[in-house]
């Protein structure tokens, strides 16, 4: 079908750019009068038609006109001008600065266009071209440090694992903080369907990570209840709008092709490991084979060369591996990216076409990434009144060996923060005996192996195939009244494939596990627009609309283990069958919404919407009418260009607007089936009778009801000296009450978590963006971008009763906590017992002793965060240099309690010299006297690293996050052809730190191992710099 | 039907059609709302002995290695507990896995033979935690978001309920009453009597563990369970070995299976192996086996020179000691026992020493070391103790009787009866002091002395502080290993 309809429309495509007419081949430059420096981006319209052209970097454009067209030149903050062609070939301009400017157009809700100035809420927006010089493979960490407000991690999972995207803080206790994902005007799932939690795991990648960055026009953030209320319970916690880009109204088609290549290195890594002192026990090396594997933390004699027998039965000497012996391991990734895109169209028709792929190898050794996709965008405008519109996206992603994450025992970075300081990785390039048996460095803990054994030994792969896309009708009753009718689809079928071979160490026998994933989001509305110009002064433009929004989710899992015929990767060569598993969830949400928009006279503008949203998942089966399943809500914004209004305007001021905003939203369960027990019958019997039991282990409370998320928001935007300085302040204030969470329940309840409406979490801080442009002149041109977000969270009240709710939990000693009058997520863990002074306390033992509480270390959001962007053009080169930072979060490192527990850590030098293997360790006594009391020192350091306090570390960091230098080669002519582009950069990401709060570790504060925002590191992987070039050429 | 036309319908049509069939779609459509109590029953008893987890961590990680039965190469062991997994394994298990069944079952069968059945097990399985832990909470338990922080009963309160329970539920049994669970009981396929039985021998293991701390109260329990009738049939999962490492298999096999032989971490203790030699107990020879690092048996030692592991002691390498015998005593068909007659013949045996039965000590104590050899036949491939055997252990000076030594030699041999049910044997060793045991050599939190009690989850001082809290106040020296619970007077 979708072979079908590519065929039908490029066939459209291809006929109409043929058209022919009287027509005349205009060229020229347009220049800022101010300074005579060529405008880049100027609009060229051959007025009352669609066909256009846009300049290039140097003010130059070309288009083809009928000879007596009227050209129409308009650029952002300059006055438009109307130039008439007379048969002329060539036209120079030259456009004078405007007073009043801000003509920039934004997408909020539905994918209405709205002006940037007549909004009252805060809106930023990115274009596309911001984001394809220096690629990731997901464009969410290209965001990074570029939106005041949006605060991104993009975790060391993998160049195709997810990224987590928080708007304004934590708002939610119930988990999902994520931004929703909208692209050209649909929401999109952007769940991540596999991640990591304290047992391991990996991370399957989200929804943005299937976008072709080439693809995106431009990305618009919407911050606040205000701006998403008409996205309904998805909206509350803001909104990443992305669009794509269109074909478009021009004389012939336009062909662009982009590459990418980029490499990418371990760059941060853990090289803080003493090097004195090997493996063995007690002060000594060990003296047998057997020894040597069952004793790999590093409590032996000190490294001096001597024979060893080492784990594998080899003779070496004694001695420590090199701090970068890692290196020897990670490879050099390779991400090489490209697409091609063809557009095109005339007043009636226009498509645009792109095809693209992505070819990627991992720093981990055997793992890659590839990704195909194809994007068509097309509108026919059948007649005069109705147009339709129609995208479709195919997206193919094919991953192999992802990384195994925090505890999986095949996670490289587990082996490497547990190897004995003087195994290196030469050593392990053996992985077995020759009868098939794992040759265990660390055979007393089967659940640590050979770095090399996941990504050689085991198979894991994961196959996904997504499709986006919409169809859309729009009849224009006439010039105000208009009816536009859209279905839209995104369904993801992800097969996930993980085979753990047989000999593994803690699953001798091997194992396979392999699930099918498949969701389904439909989007259905209908919208009503009225735009009436009421009278000279006010006009008003009205939305009235419903919308469905059901979503489906189906899990087909089998799994097995005991492999028949060792090298036979199929879940039928399983001796074990485990039962097969189905899972469905559906859930659906219906709305109604009306907005009305009152412009009077583009100086003061008031944005007002409602809406009322149904949940099926507040739906209680046993009886529907009484659920309380439905929520009415809304909002209002106002803002005045208070410059233009009271004639504020001079040299100096150049433009000043003030916003304020309140909105509410709704939000339903995120989940369905809630609310009723359920049981199951387990799939194998005993003895012949079958199993059955309760399934649910959540509790449903009684008279559940929406969350409601409220919002408000004030806020200036000020332009200085034609533009040349701009500053947007925003305050805002957004709680989310009467939450919808599932509180964990102690375990005597004989429940996991009770589901019930209560709380409240308050965020508020404020935003700031300063847009400066230093230098303007000819050929040269400065600009800096600075933006800055602080925000404080707190959770001002619980459920009755609670006060405090636990989260996901780290493997050891922490786990995050929500308390009444601390922050959502914060870090709860062991402590060791200090005295006033700071003095360790020791027991009778003379080992330290851990509190029997818990406390709160920390917690990974940042108290402010922001990000320093920095373009410099000189002619046809430019240099961009980002910089982000996140100050004030914590984060917990397992990587540093195991350096400490294994004797690698420095720290643990103190105590070697002792030839009884004991300490006395410095402190104090629980009764308050000085220590005296020896300890053997794998415990004393055993005890202190299972202390999370000493595991608790400074999260902030300033980074260059990227750095492009380009050129634009002017006018290259190609076999007689002109392009219209060519140019190239060469891009480094990640690139260093100025600050890391990590440094002495050798992590990264992002190294964290999933996108659930709580500040848990566990062996990761390195993090890594890239370099790459980029190349991009327009015909 | 959900069309746009829906869409235009709802913005024309009173609201409330716009959640139409919304119960319908939020109805799992591959779920059950209601399920018959067998499939309950049969599942907790299973679970309850088919789980690796809690198998290994409850039983062999804390209880076996406390009761130093085995010693392993896992913390517990020198008296450390920092792993809060494994501390909460039991409890969280207990509380939210078989109780969540049980109590469905108490709730929709009152009045009924399941429901008495399903009272038997619970107090079987939450004295267990209680006895771990000491109070906990029970009254207020179960009961989901009814009483979202459930307090902490006294474990004095607790035992009185566990009497009463099991008083109702002895009582409740009888033909006809409710419905024939037939083989959706493993333990004796719905068979009235042998419940009964298993009832009045759990009201004597609720009965003797009150010996030290109320005698009057555990005379008059433990002399209505013996006249009541005890198990003459052992309460055993007996698995039919076709499903290694699946649902329905030993949870303590697949600890010894499931990473190859040693990857289970435990060999015999050096006090078991020790015990077993003085007596040339012929079960040392069907139960132990010496292991190479490869997996092969190390045939170059056999009984009465195996090694066992002294508790707390670093080790280089776990197969210098004796190991239970993979194919016999940990395999993954290998039983699971509940409530052994061994057991119950060594309860007997005491009862008549305190004079709180009648009867000859001497017989009921040499039932039950008959009883213990003979249960060795439950287990897969072991080879046969027989008669003469087991006369011959009888006359052995470390087993044969004397009244002096009496309470000694019960206990004792009870506690190798209980190999494997670390549960048992960890509280009889505390209530009793028997077998006289060396605490492990360590420096833990509980220097030179056998841990009193488990530490409560940290999860209960995360969502149920206040009860919590309480708890502790009453704990000597607060929420640590070297507090007793109530019974723990000794």
């Amino acid at each position: 079908m979708l072979k079908r309809l590519i065929l039908t429309v490029s066939t459209v495509l291809l006929l109409t750019v043929f058209a022919a007419a009287q027509t005349v081949r205009v060229t020229g430059s347009v220049k800022d009068a101010s300074d005579g420096s060529g405008l880049p981006g100027v609009t060229i319209l051959e007025q009352g038609t669609t066909n256009g052209a846009i300049s290039d970097i140097d003010g130059n454009y070309y288009l083809t006109v009928n000879q007596g067209a009227t050209l129409q030149f308009s650029y952002i903050g300059y006055t438009r001008q109307l130039v008439e062609v007379n048969g002329r070939t060539s036209i120079d301009v030259m456009l004078e600065g405007e007073s009043s400017v801000l003509n920039e157009v934004v997408v909020t809700a539905f994918g209405m266009k709205k002006d940037q100035k007549a909004l009252g809420y805060a809106v930023t927006k990115i274009d596309g071209s911001d984001l394809v010089t220096a690629k990731e493979v997901s464009v969410a960490s290209q965001l990074a440090g570029k939106v005041p407000g949006l605060d991104i991690t993009r975790p060391t999972t993998g160049p195709a694992g997810s990224t987590n995207i928080v708007i304004r803080g934590l708002g939610s206790l119930s988990g999902d903080n994520r931004a929703l994902i909208v692209v050209d005007g649909v929401p999109i799932n952007n769940t991540n369907i596999n991640s990591a939690g304290m047992w391991g795991g990996i991370d399957s990648g989200d929804g943005l990570s299937s976008i072709n960055p080439d693809d995106i026009e431009s990305v618009n953030v919407l911050k606040g209840a205000a701006a998403g209320a008409l996205y309904g319970e998805r909206g509350a916690q803001g909104v990443i709008l992305i669009t794509t880009k269109k074909g478009a109204a021009s004389d012939g088609i336009s062909l662009e092709y982009t590459t990418n290549f980029t490499i990418d290195n371990a760059a941060i890594f853990p090289e803080y490991y003493q090097s004195e002192y090997g493996q063995g026990m007690n002060g000594m090396k060990p003296s047998t084979r057997e020894e040597a594997a069952q004793n790999p933390a590093n409590w032996g004699a000190r490294l001096d060369g001597s024979p060893m027998v080492y784990f594998d039965g080899v003779t070496r000497p004694y001695s420590a591996k090199a701090s970068d012996d890692l290196l020897n391991y990670y490879e050099t990734g390779q991400t090489w990216m490209n697409t091609i895109a063809m557009s095109g169209g005339t007043e009636k028709v226009n498509a645009r076409l792109s095809l693209s792929n992505l070819t990627n190898t991992g720093i981990v050794p055997n793992s890659g990434y590839d990704r195909y996709t194809v994007n068509l965008l097309t509108s026919l405008k059948l007649s005069e009144k109705l147009t339709l519109e129609m995208k479709a996206n195919y997206i193919q992603e094919e991953a192999t060996n992802r990384i195994n994450l925090s505890d999986n025992p095949s996670n490289p970075g587990k082996a490497f923060s547990q190897l004995p300081n003087n195994i290196s990785v030469d050593m392990l390039q053996q992985r077995r005996f020759e009868d098939g048996r794992a040759i265990a460095w660390s055979a007393n803990n089967p659940f640590t192996v050979n770095p090399y054994w996941g990504p050689f030994e085991h198979q894991q792969r994961d196959d996904k195939k997504r499709f986006i896309g919409y169809a859309l009708g729009r009849y224009e009753f006439n010039d105000w009244i208009s009816l536009q009718a859209r279905y839209a689809i995104d369904y993801t079928n992800l097969d996930y494939f993980y085979a753990q071979a047989p000999g593994t160490e803690h699953i001798v026998q091997g194992s396979i596990d392999q699930t099918n994933y498949e969701t389904n989001d439909n989007t259905r509305d209908i919208i009503l627009n009225l735009s009436p110009q009421l009278t000279e002064d006010i006009s008003l433009n009205v939305n009235l609309g419903g919308v469905q929004n059901p979503r489906s989710r189906y899990d087909y899992n089998v799994s097995g283990n005991t492999f028949i015929v060792s090298d036979l990767f199929n879940i039928n060569n399983m001796a074990v069958r485990n039962p097969g598993n189905y899972r469905i969830s559906e859930l659906q949400t219906n709305g109604l919404f009306g907005t009305a928009l009152i412009d009077y006279r583009g100086v003061f503008f008031l944005d007002l919407s409602v809406r009322n949203d149904w949940y099926s998942t507040l739906t209680n089966p046993t009886d529907p009418d009484a659920s309380q399943n439905s929520a009415l809500y809304g909002g209002a914004s106002a803002s005045i260009l208070f410059s233009e209004a009271f004639k504020m305007e001079n040299e100096t001021f150049t433009f000043g607007k003030f916003r304020v905003s309140y909105g509410v939203a709704g939000n339903g369960a995120p989940d369905p089936y809630l609310l009723l027990p359920t049981f199951s019958i387990e799939s194998v019997p005993f003895n012949g009778a079958s199993l059955g039991r309760v399934t649910s282990g959540t509790f449903p409370g009684s008279g559940l009801q929406p969350t409601i998320t409220k919002s408000f928001e004030v806020g200036v935007d000020l332009r200085f000296l034609r533009n040349r300085i701009g500053l947007d302040l925003t305050y805002y204030q957004q709680n989310t009450v009467d939450q919808l969470f599932q509180a964990s329940l102690p375990r005597p309840t004989s429940f996991d978590r009770y589901f019930l409406n209560a709380g409240d979490v308050k965020n508020s801080g404020v935003e700031m963006a300063l847009n400066l442009t230093p230098i303007k002149k000819n050929d040269l041109r400065w600009d800096v971008t600075f933006n800055f977000a602080s925000n404080v969270n707190t959770v001002v009240a619980l459920a009755d009763g609670i006060d405090n709710l636990s989260g996901e939990s780290a493997r050891f000693n922490a786990n995050l906590l929500s308390e009444v009058g601390g922050q959502v997520n914060s870090i709860y863990g062991t402590v060791l017992m200090r005295n006033d002074a700071g003095q360790i306390i020791h027991d009778e033992s003379g080992l330290p002793m851990i509190a029997p509480e818990r406390e709160i270390l920390g917690n990974y959001q940042p108290d402010w965060y922001g990000g320093l962007n920095n373009n410099i053009r000189y002619k046809n080169w430019n240099l961009g240099l980002l910089f982000d930072t996140k100050q004030g979060g914590e984060i917990f490192s397992i990587t540093n309690q195991f350096s400490i527990g294994n004797g690698s850590h420095p720290m643990t030098l103190v105590g070697r010299d002792n030839p009884n293997f004991e300490i006395v360790g410095a402190g104090v006594t629980a009764g308050g006297g000085a220590n005296s009391t020896a300890a053997p020192l794998d415990d004393y350091y055993g005890r202190i690293s299972n202390a999370a306090s000493e595991n608790i570390f400074d999260a902030s960091y300033i980074k260059l996050r990227q750095a492009t230098l380009g050129y634009t080669f002017p006018k290259v002519q190609v076999g007689g052809t002109q392009l219209r582009e060519l140019s190239i950069s060469l891009t480094g990401r990640n690139l260093f730190f100025v600050q890391n709060g990590l440094d002495f570790l050798g992590l990264d504060p992002e190294a964290v191992y999933n996108i659930g925002g709580g500040g848990f590191e566990y062996s990761s992987i390195p993090s890594t710099r890239s370099f790459g070039i980029n190349l991009n050429v327009k015909l | 039907m959900r069309g746009p036309a829906v869409l235009l319908l709802c913005l024309l049509l009173p609201l409330t059609s716009c959640d139409n069939d919304f119960g319908e779609l939020n109805t799992d459509p591959q779920a059950a709302t209601t399920l018959d109590a067998k499939f309950l029953l049969n599942y907790s008893i299973n679970r309850a002995g088919s789980s690796r987890y809690e198998s290994w961590r409850g039983n062999l990680i804390y209880t076996s290695q406390w009761a130093q039965q085995i010693s392993g190469s896992w913390a517990p062991d020198n008296y450390n507990t920092t792993n809060e997994d494994w501390l909460s394994a039991y409890w969280n298990e207990a509380y939210g896995t078989y109780m969540r069944n049980i109590q469905n079952i108490i709730d929709t069968e009152e009045g009924t033979n399941v429901e008495a059945m399903a009272m038997i097990f619970k107090v079987l399985i939450m004295q267990r935690v209680t006895d771990m832990y000491g109070d906990i909470p029970y009254s207020e338990a179960f009961q989901g978001g009814n009483f979202p922080q459930p307090s902490y009963d006294t474990q004095e309160a607790i035992y009185g309920s566990f009497v009463s329970e099991l008083r109702q539920a002895i009582s409740q049994l009888s033909a006809g009453n409710g419905p024939d669970v037939g083989n959706f009981d493993p333990f004796y396929s719905g068979d009235i009597d042998s419940w009964k039985r298993f009832g009045n021998s759990m009201l004597l293991r609720v009965g003797l563990r009150m010996s030290e701390v109320n005698p009057s109260l555990a005379q008059q329990v433990v002399g209505e369970a013996i006249s009541g009738g005890l198990l003459t049939e052992t309460a055993v999962l007996q698995f039919d070995g076709s499903m290694p490492g699946g649902v329905v298999s030993s949870g303590i096999g697949s600890v010894f299976n499931d990473f190859g032989v040693g990857g289970g971490g435990f060999a015999f203790s050096d006090e078991m192996i020790t015990r077993l030699q003085a007596a040339n107990d012929p079960r040392e020879a069907v139960m132990a086996l010496q292991y190479n690092s490869d997996g092969s048996v190390n045939t170059s030692v056999g009984p009465g020179e195996y090694i066992g592991k002294v508790n707390g002691a670093d080790i280089t390498s776990i197969y210098d000691f004796a190991m239970p015998n993979h194919s016999v005593m940990v395999a993954y068909d290998s039983p699971i026992i509940f409530y052994s007659v061994a057991e119950a013949e060594f309860s007997r045996a005491e009862a008549i020493m305190r004079g709180w039965a009648s009867g000859s000590a001497q017989d009921a104590y040499e039932a039950g070391v008959r009883a213990a050899c003979k249960q060795l036949a439950l287990y897969p491939r072991a080879t046969e103790i027989t008669d003469a055997d087991i006369d011959a252990l009888l006359a052995e000076d470390a087993v044969a009787w004397n009244d002096t030594d009496g309470m000694e030699l019960i206990n004792t041999q009870k506690w190798i009866a209980l190999l494997f049910d670390g549960f048992e044997a960890y509280s009889n060793y505390r209530r009793t002091g028997f077998p006289d045991i060396s605490p492990g050599l360590t420096s833990g939190e509980s220097p030179n002395a056998v841990p009193r009690r488990m530490r409560y989850p940290i999860s209960e001082d995360l969502t149920n502080k206040a009860n919590y809290d309480a708890a502790v106040s009453r704990l000597s020296g607060g929420d640590v290993i070297t507090a007793a619970v109530w019974w723990d007077a000794n």
